[in-house]
């Protein structure tokens, strides 16, 4: 027959399911568990320990006052003293009290401890009974005692309770049985009936004990794997952190390597987090825990509007950042600051400050923009040599004797416009000051003459800083200028090509006429023409427009090709000329236009054309494919290594000539096409774009920085 | 072989040990003072005829002598007592007489043993000042009873408790029942426990 759950139940307690149930067999969480229940059953014994010794304390005021109140005085006759109970409870109490309260306080949650707190417990239970004469009322001291030695959770501490009670009632029970019983000749077993009830209280203390015993342990145990998780979690963290501080202290390194000074501020104002020593160094201060306005010394920001402004992101950081200083003098430094927002996530933290220390290159500009100043007047001077020679004649007429002031001061006057014109501001103030100096202490000679004196040392003092460009005759009536050295000066500049006016100024300045330019293509064609024994009349040059020739100089030399091959393959020999009813010398023309852009330079002969069969056969003889139309066809002279000629002479035939000038013509984004008829000659046209001198400089200039 | 010792378990044993002993010699002294009977009255055969207490005659007369004051004769009266209820006859006399010095009469004549004599009401209450009749009986410790038969021969002398001041089963409240319910004749000796009810010197005299 199968008995219902709930009465199998009855008989299955928990404390057997604790012995069933699994512990953990972690080496490291036994160990742990095994620490933590000692150190707690620790702290439970000593708690027990202080219980019972304040028990102990309690127990002995009450025997010496139940001693009293039931036999205060004994008698001989007529004297009186104490009651030998008093002294009994006074000596017992204080005996039974002393021990675990000395021990206690030598080794508290001591072993010894308990069980000599047990023996105590139950003497005292012995002395009441028997100060209370053996009443059985007096008996439950016994009882509520065994609840407090399970206090221990210690199954042999209730045994020796109990064996302390069976044992006290025995011997008085033997000996003394009113003490113990109350009355003087009990069953010689009563001492066993007594230790049976205490021995049924032991049964369900003892299953307390041992149950929460099991509990301390599965807590212990909980604990145990609670805090081994904990340390696997605190090494990953120490890990952690360790990686942390290496990337700090890498961060560190990269940031203090910097010569920018970056630095975080929050919204207040303060400077948070890390500071790289460069920030120190550029700023000459320790910034820690300062706040930006009291480091900056920046009284025109409004800082608090403008962080929180930042911080709200009302409108457009980048916005908001250019109204935040870009650039400050701090400490007789130039400092640049660069901002930038600081993300976690999603959220605007702080601030980024990027201090960048730029008092060299600042310096370096200041020096460079004066020189440039100097410079650009220097290019005006030569761009208006007269205006500034004309400067020297205004001086010389200041000399003039017995000069009336009226001229004094118009001459001044226009020698400032001049100077001023002339982009000499320091020598045009001399001359205002000069003007003001009449004004406030009246004209005279004498000041006339100091006057003169500062002005022509100004000049000259100019002249001789600027000689190595500028160089004066005597009679100052001559100015020279050394191109080289201009150059040099006007790649120093570097910034001129910004300066449109001056670059047209210098343009101007070093602009010629083309038959100027081209004597030299001129003797070179007639030379050719000797040489061939061929008539040629000098070349005509048609032309409106004048050109920087140092700018296209290479592109003018690759241009003997070009006439050479005119003489040698175009022009026909006298005889032949005057055979085919052409004059006997003959003609090249070359005629050059611009537009706003490019040149066009144009070579005509009236030769006798280029041979189209020659080229076509040159072409089958090369393999090569023979383009259709007669425009295609003549242009395949300009092919590099491509010749119509038949035989390669010191002037021309290698087919390299023409391609050069092509390759040249590239350079200025331009090109050449070739225009012949049979017979009557060819026109070649080349277009090229216009290159300011200035530009052609800084060409140069930057094609050196390459190669170095 | 160097052998350690635990000092901290050696100093708690050495503790132990004086302190059992303490423990126990106080427990032997307990005993001693719990179980030590006091002075039996050497009153050998009958009723003293130097006496001025009126024995009744054709009764049993039951007399005990308690010191007011002690404590430990306040079971000897409840065992008195006890007999006074247990007897089926009314032919017993029954009388207790208190020592009550002149000097200590005020504190004494009101003590919880009188008062409780007193309500017990059937008992003769005698207060003996000279202590005249004590020293006829020779009670010199409290508690001490006498039974005598109604031919004045004495029949119980000793105690009707077993120890100082406990209440129960006692050979003398036995024997006296038993006399007295049996009506027989014979004789019994037991100690008796309580305070001495004489001063010294008046017992030396």
């Amino acid at each position: 027959m199968k008995l219902p759950s709930s009465i199998k139940n009855l008989f299955y307690l928990d404390f057997f399911r604790f012995h069933k149930r699994k512990t953990n067999t972690n080496p490291e969480i036994i160990k742990i568990k095994e620490s933590k229940f000692k150190d707690e059953y620790q702290k439970l014994v000593e708690d027990c320990d202080k219980v019972f010794v304040l028990l102990m304390f309690i127990q002995w005021a009450f025997c010496i006052f139940i001693a009293y109140a039931i036999t205060p005085m004994t008698y001989i006759g007529t004297t009186e003293k104490l009651h030998f109970h008093v002294y009994m409870a006074i000596y017992f109490g204080g005996a039974l009290t002393l021990a675990p309260f000395m021990l206690y306080l030598y080794n508290p949650g001591g072993t010894l401890n308990r069980y000599v707190n047990v023996i105590c417990q139950g003497l005292f239970s012995a002395m009441i009974i028997h100060l209370t004469g053996g009443r059985i009322d007096t008996h439950f001291h016994v009882f509520g005692s065994l609840a407090f030695f399970a206090f221990y959770r210690d199954v042999k501490v209730l045994l020796v309770g109990t064996a302390v009670v069976a044992i006290d009632h025995l011997v008085r029970g033997v000996w003394f049985p009113l003490s113990v019983f109350g009355i003087a000749h009990p069953s010689q077993w009563r001492w066993l009936e007594h230790a049976a009830w205490v021995v049924f209280e032991d049964f369900f203390l003892v299953y307390a004990c041992l149950r929460s015993m099991q509990e301390m342990k599965i807590t212990a145990e909980s604990y145990a794997e609670v805090e081994f998780q904990k340390s696997i979690e605190e090494e990953k963290v120490k890990d952690r952190t360790a990686e942390l501080d290496k990337e700090k202290k890498s961060m560190e390194l990269i940031l203090n390597s910097v010569d920018q000074g970056l630095v975080a501020v929050d919204f207040e104002g303060n400077f948070v987090g890390n500071i790289s020593e460069a920030c120190k160094k550029i700023l000459q201060t320790d910034i820690s825990g300062k706040n930006i306005k009291d480091v900056l010394l920046d009284t025109k920001t409004d800082w608090e509007e403008l962080l929180g402004m930042i911080k709200e992101e009302a409108i457009p950081l980048d916005s908001l950042f250019s109204l935040l200083p870009s650039e400050l003098n701090l400490n007789q430094k130039y400092i640049t600051i660069e901002y930038g927002p600081i993300y976690e996530g999603d959220n605007l933290t702080s601030l980024l400050l990027v201090f960048s220390d730029i008092t060299e290159r600042k310096l370096f500009e200041d020096q460079k923009n004066q020189e440039i100043v100097k410079n650009q007047a220097l290019v005006k001077i030569l761009s208006a040599k007269s205006d500034f020679m004309e400067c020297f004649d205004l001086v010389e007429s200041l000399k003039v004797t017995h000069i009336k002031e009226v001229s004094v001061k118009r001459i001044l006057h226009t020698l400032k416009g001049a100077l001023a014109y002339l982009d000499l501001k320091d020598l045009s103030q001399l001359c205002h000051d000069c003007e003001s100096e009449f004004i406030e202490q009246g004209f005279s000679e004498e000041l006339l003459n100091q006057c003169i004196s500062k002005i022509e040392t100004g000049l000259n003092s100019f002249i001789e800083e600027n000689n190595k460009i500028l160089k004066i005759d005597k009679n100052r009536k001559v100015i020279e200028i050394k191109l080289e050295e201009l150059n040099e000066t006007i790649k120093d500049i570097g910034q001129v090509s910004s300066n449109y006016d001056l670059v047209a100024k210098l343009d101007n300045l070093m602009m010629t006429n083309l038959e100027d330019e081209f004597n030299w293509l001129n003797e070179a064609y007639l030379k050719t023409g000797e040489k061939l024994m061929k008539e040629l009349n000098p070349i005509q040059f048609v032309s409106d427009s004048k050109i920087i020739s140092y700018v296209y100089n290479d592109l003018f030399k690759s241009l003997l090709h070009l006439v050479k091959n005119v003489v040698d393959h175009g022009i026909e020999t006298p005889d032949i000329r005057e055979m085919i009813g052409k004059e006997a010398n003959g003609n090249l023309k070359i005629t050059m236009s611009e537009d706003e852009k490019f040149y066009n330079l144009e070579f005509k002969d009236d030769g006798n054309g280029i041979d189209l069969e020659k080229i076509k056969s040159k072409l089958t003889e090369k393999n090569l494919p023979i383009p259709e139309g007669k425009n295609d066809l003549i242009n395949m002279i300009f092919k590099d290594e491509f010749s119509t000629a038949d035989k390669v002479t010191d002037l021309s035939g290698r087919g390299v000539g023409l391609a050069a000038i092509k390759e040249e013509l590239e350079k200025f984004d331009g090109s050449i096409i070739c225009d012949s008829v049979e017979g009557e000659g060819s026109t070649f046209k080349l277009k090229f774009k216009k290159f300011s001198y200035a530009q052609k400089v800084l060409e140069e200039k930057s094609s050196e920085k390459m190669a170095s | 072989m160097q052998i350690k010792v635990n000092k901290s378990v050696t100093t708690q044993f050495i503790f132990i040990c004086i302190w059992s002993i303490g423990i126990i010699s106080g427990l032997v002294i307990t005993y001693e003072y719990s179980l030590g009977s006091g002075e039996k009255s050497q009153l050998k055969s009958s009723w003293p005829n130097e006496s001025s207490l009126k024995f009744n005659p054709g009764k049993y007369n039951l007399v005990m002598f308690l010191h007011p004051e002690c404590t430990c004769s306040k079971a000897s009266l409840f065992h008195f007592k006890e007999i006074l209820s247990e007897i089926k006859h009314d032919n017993l006399d029954s009388k207790i007489i208190f020592t009550m010095p002149k000097e200590k009469e005020k504190e004494w004549i009101n003590s919880a043993l009188v008062k409780e004599v007193k309500e017990a009401g059937s008992i003769q209450l005698i207060f003996d000042q000279s202590s005249e009749e004590f020293k006829r009986f020779d009670a010199k410790t409290s508690g001490q009873a006498f039974l005598f038969s109604p031919s004045k021969d004495l029949l119980f002398n000793g105690g009707i408790t077993d120890s100082r001041g406990h209440i129960g089963y006692n050979q003398g409240e036995d024997f006296i029942i038993n006399t007295l319910n049996k009506r027989g004749l014979a004789s019994k000796d037991v100690d008796v426990f309580g305070c001495d009810n004489l001063n010294k010197t008046i017992v030396n005299k």
